[in-house]
């Protein structure tokens, strides 16, 4: 049921961006203690669904899929909760219709209702979960034998806990999983502290030797098993079937160490390898609890700092972004400003300052020879009938790559320059002056 | 000189790096037309090295014959420039004599030739558009001072191609120090020198001549074809360190090198005016255009004294 809640939502959301800016965790709180809340006041039974009634709801969710175009979900949502097509037809829930209604109802009496929660129903639930503890342990176990969903469970033990973790939702499946069996082992340590109606636990029949077993064990087991060893048993208890051998090769070994039978360090074998499930688990199961814990002090906290400002919490953030924009956008352009300011400045003084680099200055150069003027072939002596005259033709019409091209052809040894004259074409120095 | 008689024409040779990554030497034997005086041999094996710029990866295709075709009379004719020949044929070519018969550095072609007291002599073709060096040559220049038994120190050497045509140029009485300070290229370097005991190869880097100052000696020529916008203060170092007094340098100044936003006149008349500061005093310049672009070739003396300027 939460499940679907949650999906139902998650594909609303995704049809309201503003919905999921700014909505999903208030939602889901809200969705959530209105959940709480009402049980409480009414009676458990109202909460969970009859499976006779989620169809209904899974088909409802369904044709809200397909309405909103969601195939792949649809498909894999439909593989999941295996509901054929053609059955959606006669369901009569509208989920967007429910939606609505439910928003107008939120905003309608927003502020009332978050005060009421804050003030009565958050605590409320903590309280009545303590010292309904025992009941709801025993609801639990009733669901269980019941053998509805486990989905169905979660919430329950969660009240059982007394934590308002609303952001267990978003856990993962397998995490679930696991949290389901931590709930029940958290269901067994009530009932054997109570030491009354080991029987009834939610292993029920097969396990009855195995709850004989923990029985047994645990009085001779002293005290000294605290909550982490008897949390062993306890899933012990939980895993069933599988253990009950290793429960009687417990029970065994218990027997026989019969006093410090207390710690199961000095159990061997099989045990060991139980331990090791068992350990992790425990681990595990410790830091849902603290996961939740801290989750909750931080709702809490958050409640009690926006307070009443709850209603208006959708627009405040809005507001300040606002604020911040504008902020911004002032911020932004002084700075701008300056630039443009530093950049005039600069502009006056560049034409001033900066002159390209250059080795060679250019000014300072003088020819010592008008013939060094020109360094091209043709302004060579003998050029025209000189050896460089036919390539000269080829690579002087060519620049860049294609120079390259004609020079590397010519590098082949294909080239032939007619005759090679022995004169003398170069410039010379004259150094008559001086020295 | 007189046109020797017989025949020319070495075989197929292969040679170079054995590496065999392009391996396309083939023999070209022109064997059976008996008259003609030179042949050149096209062997075109591995390559010693590549040269400088250019020419990267892309041999000839299926061609078989370049400019100097084989089988032609060539008569080959020394060259103003000591050690340096010509090669007359149809087409003329600039030569040197190899100093290892029968090996090409980098796929050159050589032109061999028998005497006619029966000795072979062979050529190797000096291809100006790769070597400034022969490019200066073709250019004009007066004197090039690298002769027979001089003592040269070759800075920016690459891949040692115009270096094997100054160690053929030196002869087995001179002596080549070839600075080169990439290993890529001084790897072919080294391996063109194990062929020539003449050539001495030293790779670092010609801004610090103190560190190869133990490899060299008292040279009689530097030769520099470093490319570096500060090349005249290396080779007024380099100078300072191992050219004699009267000695001479040959720099080719690419001007692109120094400045590319002026003129390259200019440049090379700024460069001029460094040397003349750093105790050269150059003799004369040309350009090597066509060969290279924007370069110009400078030669002159070192700390030359006055008789000596007075007969210049």
């Amino acid at each position: 049921m939460p499940k679907s809640l949650s999906r139902t939502q998650v594909a609303q959301d995704s049809l309201n961006p503003t919905l999921l800016a700014f909505k999903p965790r208030q939602v889901l709180l809200a969705n959530r203690e209105m959940k709480q809340s009402m049980p409480n006041n009414s009676d458990n039974s109202a909460q969970t669904l009859r499976p006779h009634q989620k169809g209904p709801l899974l088909h409802a969710v369904a044709r809200f899929l397909e309405g909103n175009g969601f195939s792949k979900t649809l498909k894999k949502f439909r593989s999941e909760a295996e509901i054929e097509k053609n059955g959606m037809k006669d369901s009569s829930l509208d989920l967007e219709e429910m939606y609505c209604k439910y928003s107008g109802m939120c905003n309608k009496d927003n502020t009332s209702v978050n005060i009421q929660k804050e003030n009565g129903n958050d605590p409320a639930p903590e309280k009545i979960a303590k010292s309904k503890d025992k009941k709801k342990n025993r609801e639990t176990s009733d669901s269980l034998n019941q053998g509805d969903e486990k989905r169905q469970l979660e919430p329950l033990s969660v009240k059982g806990k007394g934590a308002s973790d609303s952001e267990t939702e978003k856990k993962s499946k397998d995490k679930k999983k696991k949290k389901n069996k931590s709930n029940v082992d958290s269901v067994n340590p009530n009932i054997e502290q109570d030491g009354v109606e080991a029987k009834q636990v939610a292993n029920g029949t097969s396990e009855s030797i195995a709850d004989e077993n923990l029985v047994d064990v645990k009085p001779k087991g002293k005290k000294k098993k605290k909550e982490s060893s008897g949390g062993e048993d306890k899933k012990v208890v939980a895993m069933g079937d599988a253990s009950e051998t290793i429960l009687k090769k417990e029970k065994e070994n218990f027997k026989i160490s019969d006093v410090d039978a207390t710690d199961n360090k000095e159990n061997k074998g099989s045990k060991k390898r139980k331990r090791l499930d068992s350990e992790s688990n425990d681990s595990e199961h410790a830091n849902s609890k603290e996961d939740e814990e801290s989750k909750r002090r931080k709702v809490e906290a958050l409640k009690e700092s926006k307070g009443s400002e709850q209603p208006a919490n959708t627009d405040v953030p809005l507001v300040i972004a606002e604020q911040l924009n504008e902020n911004l956008d002032k911020s932004a352009e002084k700075f701008s400003m300056q630039k443009s300011m530093k950049k005039q400045r600069n502009g006056s003084t560049e034409p001033k300052t900066v002159i390209a680099f250059q080795r060679v200055k250019v000014d300072e150069v003088v020819f010592t020879d008008e013939k060094l003027k020109d360094n091209s072939y043709w302004a060579k002596d003998g050029a025209e009938i000189g050896y460089g005259a036919k390539a000269q033709e080829i690579l002087g019409q060519v620049r860049g790559r294609d120079f390259r091209h004609e020079k590397t052809k010519k590098k082949r040894g294909t080239y032939r320059g007619g005759q090679i004259d022995l004169q003398s074409h170069s410039v010379k120095f004259n150094y008559s002056d001086e020295d | 000189m007189a046109p020797p008689r017989g025949r020319g024409g070495s075989g197929g040779f292969r040679g170079g790096r054995s590496d065999g990554g392009r391996g396309r030497g083939g023999g070209r034997g022109f064997g059976d037309r008996s008259n003609s005086g030179f042949k050149p041999s096209g062997g075109r094996g591995d390559r010693g090295g590549r040269g400088r710029g250019g020419d990267r990866g892309r041999g000839r295709g299926g061609r078989g014959r370049g400019g100097m075709k084989g089988g032609t009379k060539v008569v080959v004719e020394p060259h103003r420039h000591a050690g340096v020949f010509l090669a007359k044929g149809k087409e003329d070519a600039l030569v040197t004599k190899n100093m290892v018969p029968g090996e090409a550095v980098y796929n050159e072609k050589r032109i061999s030739v028998q005497n006619e007291d029966g000795t072979k002599v062979e050529y190797r073709i000096w291809n100006p558009f790769r070597s400034k060096l022969a490019a200066a040559i073709l250019g004009g220049v007066d004197e090039i001072w690298i002769k027979p038994g001089a003592k040269v120190l070759y800075l920016g050497a690459a891949s040692g191609t115009t270096v094997s045509h100054v160690s053929d140029l030196v002869g087995p009485t001179g002596c080549v120090y070839a600075v080169e300070f990439s290993h890529r290229s001084g790897r072919d370097l080294v391996n063109m020198a194990k062929k020539r005991t003449n050539v001495i190869p030293i790779i670092e880097d010609a801004r610090h001549p103190a560190k190869y100052r133990m490899l060299v000696g008292m040279v009689d020529v530097i030769f520099s074809d470093v490319a570096q916008p500060d090349q005249a203060r290396i080779l007024a170092l380099n100078a300072s360190y191992f050219l004699k007094a009267g000695g001479h340098f040959v720099i080719s100044i690419k001007a692109n090198c120094i400045d590319c936003t002026i003129p390259p006149e200019l440049v090379f008349q700024s460069e001029v005016k460094k040397l003349q500061a750093e105790q050269f005093k150059p003799f004369e310049q040309v350009t090597l255009e066509p060969f290279e672009r924007d370069h110009a070739c400078v030669i002159g003396g070192y700390r030359v004294p006055k008789k000596s300027k007075a007969t210049a």
